[in-house]
């Protein structure tokens, strides 16, 4: 008897409510932004707050498809920082017309496994890999972004036998770093932040096929908050922050 | 990340999954029952659909969640006039995921327990007088309690893991959406292994903590 | 006045049976497979597939579902509540506005008091019936209805509950309907006897006249038609073992459980005893009585034989085979001899 009733009143003590459905107490914007940009929001929140005519941030951070399915479902957001052009055009009618626009690059780079030799130095050297080359999934931004850099080097198909796609970045990451693979292309931002796999090469920007990132203000939401967001992501500050963590400014 | 965070995340998966599995246990017992002591045309239909949350990928069950839920929805629609807002995002919405998936380990739990009833006894107390609600409550549930109560354990844990559905209704809200899965899992993406590491460990406490009071009661029970 | 007039059918198996009877006590007798749980169970209101009417105490019960039929069941295994203990048992069917002795009196006359607190898997197969029949009769049933009543309970102490089914008939004055497969158990406790076989009624009558006529006998295949003697004298027991003289001037030695009463009757089981031609020798059964064979009629592969042993008459069973090579006919001098263990003391 005794031991029921003390699970019974630890089970009573979880039971407060969490917050109220749909109602968002204290004013907020809400952002829906790619996985990849947590700690640049993040970070960055508390600036744009005590901005003239900011607001404490609230950001989900998803895959960019979930995302974007989730702004056709009627979700409220006010702000969608999208990794994917794609997923973005599909969802045009939900968004502001004319708010579109990149505001951030995340460059690519050519990580290696940490005892690589005869490391390679260029796109040609990758040929010369005889273990496998890790990249995110076709479906991911990172993956496609790189697959069509290979494909502009007239390289895709020859590598197309070494390449073994992982879920996303961080797992591509994780192929190298415990051996499976010995390279892997991922986002520099990445790059900067994994332990043991070392940096080999970035993509010159002659060759860099753009992985952009863009800022769209959502329809029927706090457009006004929006467009006071969107701006401050061009502004100085911003810019600054995004560059400590490894992205590059749009051109 | 802190202490206070972590308990954050934590106390806000347990009340999801708390809530989960409230919403689940009647419906969920009273399903079972249904499926345990009636015959009725569509019954294996509905068996099958009930086993959809456990046999397809978490995922694609969210999908299906989400365009239940979404603005312009007969669902999503009502509750947000009930409610002022939409469901999609907020705790409730992670609550919902996980009351589905969990669902069919209640229905399960129930079934059994009420199969293992013998017929015979609850003949017995309709032939004493009670009425089909006083068998029930005299007779059936006590008798199927053990196993329902293992359905319910089981529906939590599950709760608690919660991530493919939830990801997509609930989105990942830090400090408002994010349960331990979700944090987890961004940790991780994010290469904040230790992290990640850490809020793992709490998971595994916590899963050990939970399974072994149940445990504990029920033996104790049984005798 | 009590009827049933019930049918059915399953795979393999049809119900046809009627009955009437106005006697407080009636037994349905019938080997397995008969149907007697069936009807019973229809009585009671619990097999919706058995169409008919049902008639207890004068009034119509086959429309009512079980719970208003106010009938006492207790099936074979007694069915007890394993999560409740024994006074919550039988008080499952108390009434708020019923008598509040009545509890009471049952736990008394069924000398439950001891067992209250305990749980039913603590419990005897002869205990757990007594609760099981003070739970049913809580409910103050328009009758009993015991499916198997002594079933569960090994042959010594089977006697040992039919003094508190008599003592239920005699201080609550409710009237049962007793399912058995066992001659003895009809003899002991019933006034009249429905005998059945295949899902049919095939005898209806007073116990010794249905059970012992050979009529019956042919469809009682798989029984046997008890042999029951009256205890005229009883020596009590040296090393276990009895001796009763009955009526007709038979010595019996019998077996007896330590505390139970002295019998009034005895019966032995037509299948138990051998019959030999010869006068045999060195044999470990305790009874050996030698008779004259007084009739023999065959019927289905078996052959039923009457043996007169002074005023005394033996029913046994043979096979057709066995009753060609002893040469069993009308006359022939013969043995009986049957274990002590054979013998049953009745009340």
């Amino acid at each position: 008897m005794n031991a029921r009733l003390a699970f019974g009143a630890a089970l009573a003590a979880f039971l407060p409510v969490p917050v109220a459905c749909g109602r968002r107490a204290p004013e907020s914007l809400r952002v829906a932004a790619a996985a990849s940009l947590r700690e640049l929001v993040a970070e960055t929140g508390a600036a744009f707050a005590q901005r003239p005519g900011g607001l404490p941030v609230t950001a989900s951070f998803d895959a960019s498809s979930t995302l974007a399915r989730q702004i056709e479902a009627g979700a409220a957001f006010d702000v969608l920082l999208s990794a994917d052009r794609d997923t973005v055009a599909r969802i045009r009618g939900h968004l502001v017309a004319g708010s579109e626009g990149t505001f951030l690059r995340n460059g690519l780079v050519v990580i290696g496994a940490p005892g690589l030799t005869d490391a390679p130095q260029t796109a040609a050297d990758l040929t010369r890999l005889r273990g496998k080359l890790a990249l995110a999934g076709p479906a991911v931004p990172a993956g496609k972004y790189a697959r069509a850099w290979l494909q502009a080097r007239g390289l895709l198909g020859e590598l197309e036998g070494r390449i073994v796609s992982a879920d996303n970045v961080r797992a591509a990451v994780a192929l190298v770093e415990s051996g499976v693979a010995d390279a892997a292309v991922v986002y520099a931002t990445d790059a900067r932040i994994c332990k043991r796999a070392r940096l080999l090469f970035p993509i010159p920007a002659d060759e860099d096929p753009g992985v952009e990132y863009v800022a769209a203000a959502v329809r029927g939401g706090n457009e006004v908050a929006a467009a006071s967001y969107l701006r401050w992501l061009a502004s100085a500050e911003f810019l600054e922050a995004a560059q400590r963590l490894g992205f590059l400014p749009p051109e | 990340m802190d202490a206070a965070e972590v308990l954050d995340i934590t106390l806000r998966t347990l009340q999801v999954g708390v809530l989960a599995v409230a919403a689940i246990l009647v419906p969920g017992i009273a399903v079972g029952w249904l499926l345990a002591r009636r015959a009725f045309r569509g019954r294996a239909l509905l068996q099958t659909v009930l086993c959809l949350p456990m046999v397809l990928p978490p995922v694609a069950v969210g999908l299906l969640l989400l365009h239940l839920l979404a603005r312009g929805s007969v669902l999503g629609d009502a509750i947000e006039r009930a409610f002022g807002g939409p469901i999609l995002l907020t705790p409730w919405a992670a609550v919902v995921a996980a009351a589905v998936m969990s669902f069919p380990l209640v229905v399960l739990g129930a079934q059994q327990g009420f199969l293992a009833v013998p017929r015979r006894l609850e003949q017995v107390a309709a032939t004493l007088g009670a009425s089909a609600w006083r068998v029930f409550c005299t007779v059936s549930l006590p008798l199927a309690a053990r196993s329902i109560a293992h359905g319910a354990l089981f529906a939590f844990a599950r709760a608690l893991g919660e991530f493919g559905a939830t990801t997509l209704v609930a989105g990942h809200v830090p400090g408002r959406t994010e349960t331990l899965s979700l944090a987890i899992y961004a940790r991780i993406e994010q290469f904040e292994d230790r992290d990640a590491l850490l809020l793992s460990a709490v998971s595994f406490v916590l899963a050990l903590a939970i399974t072994g009071t149940a445990e504990l009661c029920l033996q104790r029970r049984a005798r | 006045m009590n009827r049933f007039d019930l049918s059915a059918h399953y795979p393999g198996f049809t119900l046809a049976a009627a009955a009437r009877w106005q006697e407080p006590c009636v037994a349905l007798f019938g080997p397995s497979g008969s149907g007697k749980s069936t009807i019973v169970e229809a009585i009671a209101g619990l097999r919706p597939e058995v169409r008919g009417e049902v008639r207890i105490g004068g009034e119509r019960l086959d429309h009512l579902p079980p719970r208003r039929r106010r009938l006492g069941w207790v099936p074979q295994d007694a069915a007890l509540f394993p999560h409740r203990s024994v006074a919550r048992n039988i008080a499952y069917a108390a009434n708020r506005a019923a008598d509040p002795g009545l509890m009471r009196r049952v736990t008394d006359a069924l000398e439950l008091g001891p067992l209250l607190e305990r749980r039913p898997h603590q419990l005897s197969g002869g205990e757990r019936q007594r609760v099981a029949l003070a739970r049913a009769l809580v409910r103050e049933p328009r009758t009993l209805l015991l499916d198997e009543p002594l079933a569960a309970i090994d042959r010594p102490l089977r006697t040992r509950l039919v003094p508190f089914l008599r003592r239920i008939q005699a201080e609550f004055a409710v009237p049962m309907v007793i399912v058995s497969h066992d001659p003895l158990e009809v003899i002991a406790l019933a006034r009249w006897v429905v005998v059945l076989a295949d899902g049919r009624v095939v005898a209806q009558g007073e116990p010794r006249t249905v059970l012992q006529a050979p009529e019956a006998f042919g469809s009682l295949l798989g029984l046997a038609a008890e042999n029951v003697f009256e205890v005229a004298a009883f020596e009590p027991p040296v090393h276990g073992i009895a001796h009763a003289r009955t009526r007709e001037g038979l010595q019996l030695a019998l077996l007896v459980v330590p505390g139970q009463p002295a019998p009034r009757r005895v019966a032995v089981r037509a299948e138990d005893i051998v019959v030999a031609t010869e006068v045999p020798r060195g044999v470990s059964a305790q009874n050996v009585l030698a008779g004259t064979v007084a009739r023999a009629e065959a019927t289905e592969g078996q052959v039923a034989v009457t043996v007169a042993v002074g005023t005394a008459r033996f029913v046994i069973r043979v096979t057709e085979g066995a009753a060609g090579q002893l040469g069993l006919g009308p006359g022939k001098a013969v043995h009986l001899m049957f274990k002590a263990h054979a013998v049953l003391g009745v009340e």
